[in-house]
């Protein structure tokens, strides 16, 4: 079974290729790349409200048994524990999503602990957008996981977003030094550093994801199937690692 | 993907302790044979001159496959006449067919006067410049831009402007018919597709950034597109033929 670790549904703020992201428009592209499933969350809504975004996408998920849907919280607003504590306690998502580079504040501001708090009190997993310059490098995001050590963290993008390569050993520090990090390979261009991370820390902390809708879910879905994995390693990535982080 | 042959226009070989990165040309071959790349253009990790003296290995390496591979030696233009030496000697004397020029790892400016230079250089002798850009100060798609306004040299705008600048890289190449964009390593199918419908399939070329990125995964990105199989062929092989003077029906690498 192939499960998307990182899907995203629109409405969404940054729309300029028209692509109108709704979750019908994610399943048939699902469909077509032999996707079964998938970890979902909203997008940045163009009236920036992560609250009512989180209530459309219950809603949407409710009937879709083969989606779990996690909140996005934006640290900085007033009553960011709140959102996250009714998403969660109310609404029945399964985890919370960070994007610092979206929400334009570290990974590592004070701001972020309230919300970390709430994952680690109702003990559900905290994706973070990660590898971003200057909001959520690699080794800011160690800082963080290892303050939370009971927090499980799924980093998108390997933590690392370089298309100059220069952060890889930055990620595999970081993988190596925490055992509550899930490695997402969306955007991964880096074939060693899939491989790496499946060798060094095992399948089962690294999850294929295709970051729809911006990322294309047959490319994506390649990385994983044509990488130098035995088909153990491949079936975790492709979809174990994840669905077992979400049950 | 029936379509062949293909040349990736943007390899890598090179061993070198002080990255770490160790691609020796057989794992490059390897890589070629399962994705079926029949040319590849390569280049070190490392600059020259600099400590790790990358072009007498890229020199070993082109002689030892000289079907698979078409050298760009990797220069770094702040060393000025002596870089130019150099490259001019590479491609005038051991038929290197282009130019690699990294800014990130060079700090080097791609418009500053020294870098011009250089890329003046490359037009005289009619080879292309491949040029590293993305997500960085020093190779950002306005700042190639910048360079291609200077010279009359062809710019190969390597991974499309990154993850950040891509669809800016397009802009860019729209905006300079000197500017050719290298879809390696870069996530977005979608931003190859409006380049070719934009600019046109002649300004597109298939690479790859392998050995560290997986060729296989680079050529689905072309794969998935809605070509015509002329564009395809274009995108795949005949663009980077003409700019290589690569013909492989005769047998590799054209003298």
């Amino acid at each position: 079974m192939t499960f998307d670790a990182n899907a995203n549904v629109g409405p969404s703020v940054y729309d300029d290729f028209e692509f109108e992201p709704t979750f019908d428009a994610l399943e048939a592209a699902h469909d077509e790349a032999g996707i079964d499933g998938g970890v979902v969350a909203p997008l940045k809504p163009p009236e920036l409200d992560f609250a009512a975004a989180n209530e459309r996408l219950a809603d949407d998920v409710a009937d879709r048994p083969d989606y779990v849907g996690i909140a996005r919280v934006d640290p900085r607003v007033d009553d960011a524990v709140a959102q996250a504590e009714r998403a969660i306690d109310d609404l029945g998502l399964a985890g919370l999503k960070l994007h610092p580079w979206e929400e334009s504040l570290s990974i590592t501001s004070p701001m972020v602990e309230p919300v970390l708090d709430i994952a680690a009190d109702r003990d559900v997993p905290v994706w973070i957008h990660a590898g971003y310059p200057g909001v959520s490098h690699a080794l800011s995001v160690r800082s963080v996981a290892q303050d939370y050590p009971s927090v499980s963290f799924v980093l998108t993008h390997g933590a690392q977003l370089d298309i100059s390569g220069l952060s890889l050993t930055d990620a595999l520090l970081l993988a190596a030094d925490t055992e509550n990090t899930f490695f997402e390979l969306s955007g991964v261009y880096r074939r060693d550093l899939i491989e790496d991370l499946v060798e060094r820390i095992g399948a089962d902390r690294v999850a294929f994801g295709t970051n729809a809708p911006y990322f294309h879910p047959v490319v994506e879905t390649s990385r994983v199937t044509t990488a130098a994995l035995d088909s153990a390693a491949t079936s975790a990535v492709l979809g174990e690692t994840i669905q077992s982080l979400v049950d | 993907m029936a379509t062949k042959p293909i040349i990736d226009a943007h390899a890598h070989v090179d061993e070198v302790d002080a990255f770490g990165w160790h691609d020796p040309p057989e794992k490059l071959i390897g890589l070629m044979d399962e994705a079926g790349i029949d040319v590849s253009v390569v280049t070190t990790y490392a600059d020259e001159p600099g400590p790790e003296d990358g072009v007498s290995r890229l020199l070993e390496y082109v002689e030892a496959y000289p079907d698979r591979f078409v050298g760009f030696p990797r220069m770094d233009p702040r060393w000025g006449q002596e870089a130019i030496d150099t490259f001019e000697r590479m491609i005038t004397e051991h038929d290197m067919r282009g130019l690699k020029l990294h800014p990130v790892s060079n700090l080097s400016n791609p418009f500053a006067d020294f870098t011009v230079e250089m890329l003046d250089v490359a037009a005289d002798l009619d080879v292309p410049v491949l040029l590293h850009s993305g997500d960085r100060i020093m190779c950002l798609p306005h700042q190639i831009g910048e360079a291609a306004d200077r010279t009359d040299a062809t710019l190969i705008m390597g991974h499309v402007g990154g993850f950040f600048n891509a669809r800016e890289a397009v802009d860019v190449a729209a905006e300079h018919d000197n500017v050719v964009l290298e879809t390696s390593a870069f996530p977005y199918p979608r931003v190859i597709q409006e380049a070719v419908d934009r600019l046109g399939a002649d300004r597109v070329i298939y690479g790859s950034d392998q050995p560290a990125a997986n060729p296989q995964v680079e050529l689905e990105k072309i794969r998935v597109l809605d070509l015509t199989d002329d564009q395809r062929r274009k995108i795949l092989y005949e663009n980077a033929a003409a700019l290589l003077d690569v013909d492989v029906a005769t047998g590799g690498v054209a003298q």
